[in-house]
């Protein structure tokens, strides 16, 4: 066989090499792609995996903001189900760090025994539960040093007495509270990213959970949460585990915890990165597709010229099998050195280009694949290579099957019947899918998508869009016709010869118009996400705006001489809020369980209603809706109003929605023992992402006139120096104040925003080097059927203008109807987005900028193929094309 | 007149050295004649063609047809000069697959800016017998009908240079004679000067005059006032 393989696979690669080449830049490309998205969603997936881990160390949870009752706990500790389990209760509680200074309010965690099963936290130094046990407490790394608290090394063992504990309170080596006083035995570091996931950014101290009962700090009071983590046993799968544990929980009544498995931590805790990440692999997908067309079509013409070959071959006596040979073999080689060099360079361009990138937001994110998940990369990446294959060598292999058909005896005539008819059509289907490559790459792309996405309804989505658009350009190319040298319309001829040859052609001019669809689509797309979208989820901090400064539960004495600081400190925005907390006590007569009880099967979420239902809630006041809000039913009470007695309520959409309240229903909240029944009259939208202090329930001032409130003050100060001198004067004055600095979180996202965007960069990239490419790939792969009928208008007497303008004007026409598709396209993907993929609150404001610039870059490029395809044409001897062989 | 003064045609060959197709034709041929070209293959034969017809110009000497410079025009006068006064008919047609019968002929008519290009395209393909084949596509003609197609293409805008590629190249004996009487009888009623370039001497031997090309040079020029023998 190799005596006449490799010389017939030399002469094939030096008779064809431009197209060839071109095919196999365009496969390398998209397995590049491929094998970068595989990777990523490798690594993410396994990141968020161990994320999960931090977030919910064991494999599920149970919480409430109410301590968990008892005979669930009993059930917990008999049940064969569980293998370890740690109990983490956080509460309020009042810490004097100094003597001499007033105490200030923490958000304290206890923990029992089994800790440490979440990970993820780390402790300087080393220290065991043991030195809790002994009345030791943990502190937060921050506050330790905002409070200029040192760690007190204690042994196990070590008895402090009084006199010793008051010497290290006195030596910030202790916190006092109440009337106890505890050695600080460790700093504790919390892992970024949780804190970020979970907005936990309050747990500052941890104790244990005996001292922490014995010293009735836990109890069913305001702000606490009590929670379980568990750990199946061994056999028990997370599915039947999550099952038993479901079924307990709904045995104990009205007063049921929450359940949340690992599954549901990573889904909310990585919503805003789910997104993101679900974008790219859309993306992605959409890139693989638009380089995998021109590769279908670059083979396809490669293909369909062998078409003549074959004949000769099977005319020069060849067997069945070389001839074969010649269609697939060399396809084959071509495509595995282009798979294989693609697979290499989109490994470079992940591990060194995207990963570093990666790095910025996930410090954790290191090589440390399992042996299991290495294999499962490689066993995805296999189905992936063969499936790309498959979609090469399937055109290649349908020409050859239609040419066996063609030399079939066609005097046989088959019985009449069901079953000849289906042969006959499924026959015909067949051999007609070589004119429909592209629909074969779809095809294949659709089977890729689930190697990079599990989420079957986003790929679903993704091909039922992307067969939209090709039949929109199938039918526009079919519709062309229409204005060609046939149609008697008055139109200029090198509009009708323009028409004519993109008509003349269709499956390459649908590929070509496609090609433009897409990338105008995707790229419009892109810019709308990155000038919309991430703005959104940096929340305005680009400009400036978002506050990085939160004081909480100021007095009203306070508040004053807090703004002062933060204002002498170069804030930018300032913000003060009043925040008087109370709880739902009535829904229309109904008290928060009967209410739920009835709209249960109403609404979407009952596990979430529950709780918020179940909480304290922060109420606030306002004469009229903050910047962040928009009105959505009903109309805001008016500034005129401020003298009048208005009960009302005005409730954000979403928690509406949810808790099933409408405009009219009355609530009845109980603040601090006093009823207060308020009407809603309104429903708002909220814009969360601006960080600002933003309220579920604002009332008009009028109802909370009488009740006890705090102050909320937030401020933006960019600089980072005039923040730490702001922060320092806050301690100093308000020790008793709780103050977050809250910019590290904000470099947080603004990290991950960073990355968002270097993804999209280098997919812009890659989308119009793609796009480009299979432009001159479709224009040459179609450049002898041009030439030739060129050829022939210049010898009817055609001039250079008339050739020029119509190549041209061919160009422009695919690339202008590809701009009004892809616009199209790209704006009924934005609205879908917006709606369902990304969840965003602000709709998208698609401005005509981008469209129009891309559209004139698309134009550009469209022109400058066209000028040259006219300029070679013109460059070639008329009658000398006219004589070659098609 | 047509007046060949000294045309040689060059090209570069790939191993670098110049290939001479054509090598110091003279030859002055009054319009109106009918001249059968005949040569071997690679003898020179298209590419006097070409050269007729403004396609490509010579390495050196002059073409001059009824006093219009042909080897020296601009761009834009031989692209007129084609569309009016020259009509190509080539071996393998060269019809648009994608068009009808009428919208071929059409096509040529509306390059050469003819105000009613329809109706001439009409009248062209009655000329050759093919006014019930209007519609039909090049798909679902004969060869022969392909060819006569071709032919009306050809004469739609009256030329004064008919030049014919090898035409019956691809034809049965019936139908090659058919083309062949059809090609040089509106010849004649146009009173255009036909080049029709052939391997069978026995048809270049029916018409009034000769030119044989051996490798690219002109072996013999036969011309005759006569029409046909």
């Amino acid at each position: 066989m190799s005596q006449w393989f490799w010389p017939s696979l030399q002469r094939e690669l030096r008779a064809s090499w431009t197209r060839l080449s071109l095919s196999a830049i365009s496969l390398f490309l998209a397995t590049s792609a491929l094998t970068s998205i595989i990777l990523t969603d490798a690594r993410l997936a396994h990141q968020t995996r161990k994320q999960a881990d931090v977030v919910l160390g064991g494999d599920a949870e149970i919480y409430d903001v109410r301590l968990i009752p008892e005979t669930l706990i009993e059930k917990l500790q008999s049940s064969a189900y569980i293998a370890r389990k740690t109990r983490i209760t956080n509460f309020i509680t009042m810490m004097n760090p100094t003597p001499g200074q007033r105490p200030r309010l923490v958000e304290a965690v206890s923990i029992d025994d089994s800790w440490p099963l979440v990970p993820g936290v780390k402790l300087t130094p080393s220290s065991s539960y043991e030195q809790l046990r002994s009345g030791g407490i943990w502190i937060e790394k921050t506050l330790a040093s905002n409070l200029g608290l040192q760690v007190q090394k204690v042994s196990p063992g070590d008895e402090l007495n009084e006199k010793s504990l008051q010497k290290l309170w006195t030596e910030r080596k202790a916190v006092r509270i109440g009337k106890k006083t505890y050695p600080v035995v460790g700093l504790v570091e919390n892992d970024q990213m949780r804190d970020f996931a979970s907005f936990a950014v309050g747990a500052r101290i941890y104790m244990a959970r005996d001292i922490a009962v014995k010293q009735r700090y836990v109890s069913n009071q305001s702000r606490l949460r009590d929670k379980f983590i568990l750990q199946f046993a061994s056999g028990v799968s997370a599915e039947s585990g999550k099952k038993w544990l479901s079924k307990e929980i709904e045995n104990l009544g009205n007063s049921k915890p929450n359940l949340r498995s690992k599954e549901d931590a990573l889904a909310s805790a990585f919503k805003p990165a789910r997104s993101l990440f679900l974008f790219y692999d859309a993306v992605g997908f959409s890139i693989l597709i638009l380089l995998g067309l021109g590769c279908a079509q670059g083979i396809h013409s490669y293909l369909s010229r062998k078409h003549g070959d074959a004949q000769i071959f099977t005319m020069l006596g060849a067997p069945r099998t070389q001839t074969a040979a010649l269609y697939v073999g060399n396809v084959l080689v071509v495509a595995i050195v282009s798979l294989a060099l693609g697979a290499w360079a989109g490994y470079i361009a992940f591990e060194k280009f995207l990963v570093p990138r990666l790095m910025l937001w996930t410090p954790g994110l290191s090589l440390d694949f399992a042996q299991s998940e290495l294999l499962s990369l490689s066993l995805r990446f296999a189905v992936g290579v063969l499936i790309l294959t498959a979609a090469l060598v399937l055109p290649g292999a349908m020409l050859f099957l239609r040419r066996k058909n063609i030399g079939r005896d066609n005097n046989k005539i088959e019985p009449p019947g069901l079953l000849t008819n289906i042969k006959t059509l499924a026959s015909k289907a067949i051999a007609n899918l070589e004119n429909f490559p592209d629909l074969v790459w779809l095809f294949a792309a659709f089977l890729l998508s689930f190697l990079i996405s599990q989420e079957t309804l986003l790929n679903l989505f993704l091909v039922l869009f992307l067969t939209l658009i090709y039949l929109l350009v199938r039918m526009t190319v079919r519709s062309l016709a229409r204005f060609g040298l046939s149609s008697r319309f008055k139109i200029p001829l090198f509009i009708r010869i323009a028409t004519s040859e993109i008509a003349s052609r269709p499956t390459q001019s649908a590929l070509s118009l496609m090609l433009f669809t897409l990338s105008v689509c995707l790229v419009v797309f892109l810019w709308d996400l990155r000038s919309n979208i991430i703005n959104q989820l940096t929340g305005g901090f680009a400009n400036g705006t978002r506050p990085n400064i939160f004081v909480l539960d100021s007095p009203p004495e306070s508040v004053k001489s807090v703004r002062e600081i933060l204002t002498t400190g170069q804030a930018e925005g300032l913000w003060s809020e009043k925040l008087t907390r109370a709880r739902i006590e009535e829904v229309n007569g109904k008290n928060p369980d009967e209410w739920l009880a009835g709209i249960t099967s109403k609404v979407d979420e009952p596990q979430r209603a529950l709780r918020l239902m179940n909480r304290e809630q922060n109420l606030t006041t306002r004469l009229e809706p903050g910047p962040d809000e928009q009105i959505v039913e009903g109309s805001f009470w008016s500034k005129e109003s401020a003298k009048k007695n208005l009960d009302e309520v005005s409730v954000e959409a979403g928690i509406a929605s949810l808790l099933n309240l409408q405009l009219g229903d009355l609530i009845t909240f109980n603040v601090q023992g006093v009823l207060v029944k308020v009407k809603i009259t309104n429903l708002r939208k909220v814009r969360w992402q601006s960080f600002r202090p933003n309220f579920l329930f604002v009332l008009h001032p009028s109802v909370l006139n009488e009740a006890p409130y705090s102050a909320l003050v937030a401020a933006t100060i960019r600089d980072t120096q005039a923040r730490n001198v702001a922060m320092g004067q806050l301690f100093q004055k308000h020790p008793g104040l709780t103050s977050i600095d809250a910019n590290e979180f904000s470099e947080l996202a603004a990290r991950l925003v960073n990355a968002a965007l270097e993804i999209v960069r280098t997919l812009s990239f890659m989308l119009f080097a793609g796009a480009l490419l299979n432009v001159c790939l479709a224009a040459w792969t179609s450049f002898t059927s041009r030439a030739k009928n060129f050829s022939l208008y210049r010898c009817l007497g055609a001039n250079n203008t008339l050739v020029m303008s119509s190549c041209l004007t061919e160009f422009l026409v695919l690339a202008g109807f590809g701009c009004i598709i892809g616009l199209g396209a790209s704006w009924g993907l934005s609205a879908v987005v917006e709606h369902s993929l990304l969840t965003v609150d602000d709709q998208l404001n698609s401005s005509l900028m981008p469209s129009f610039s891309v559209g004139m870059v698309v134009m550009i490029l469209s022109t400058t193929v066209g000028a040259i395809s006219a300029i070679l044409i013109l460059r070639q001897a008329p009658m000398r094309v006219l004589r070659r062989p098609n | 007149m047509i007046e060949i003064e000294n045309v040689t045609k060059e090209f570069p060959s790939p191993e670098g050295v110049r290939l001479r197709i054509l090598d110091s034709i003279n030859a002055n041929i009054p319009l109106g004649s009918q001249l059968g070209v005949v040569g071997r293959s690679g003898s020179g034969k298209t590419t006097l063609l070409s050269m007729l017809a403004g396609l490509e110009r010579p390495s050196s000497g002059f073409i001059r047809f009824n006093g219009f410079p042909v080897s020296t025009a601009g761009e834009a006068e031989l692209s007129r000069y084609r569309a009016r006064e020259v009509g190509f008919v080539y071996q393998t047609f060269q019809l648009l697959k994608h068009l009808t019968a009428l919208e071929n002929v059409q096509v040529a008519a509306e390059i050469a800016a003819h105000p009613k290009a329809r109706s001439v395209a009409q009248d062209a393909l009655d000329w050759v017998g093919l006014s019930t084949r209007l519609n039909h596509r090049p798909d679902q003609l004969s060869g022969g009908e392909q060819q006569r197609v071709a032919i009306a293409r050809a004469i739609v805008n009256k030329p004064k240079l008919l030049l014919c590629d090898e035409p019956t190249g691809n034809l049965d004996p019936q139908s090659a004679d058919q083309v062949f009487r059809l090609i040089s009888s509106l010849a004649l009623e146009l009173g255009a000067t036909l080049f029709f370039v052939t391997h069978d001497y026995a048809l270049a031997h029916q018409l009034s005059g000769r030119i044989e090309l051996e490798r690219g040079q002109l072996s013999r020029l036969q011309l005759s006032s006569g029409n046909m023998s």
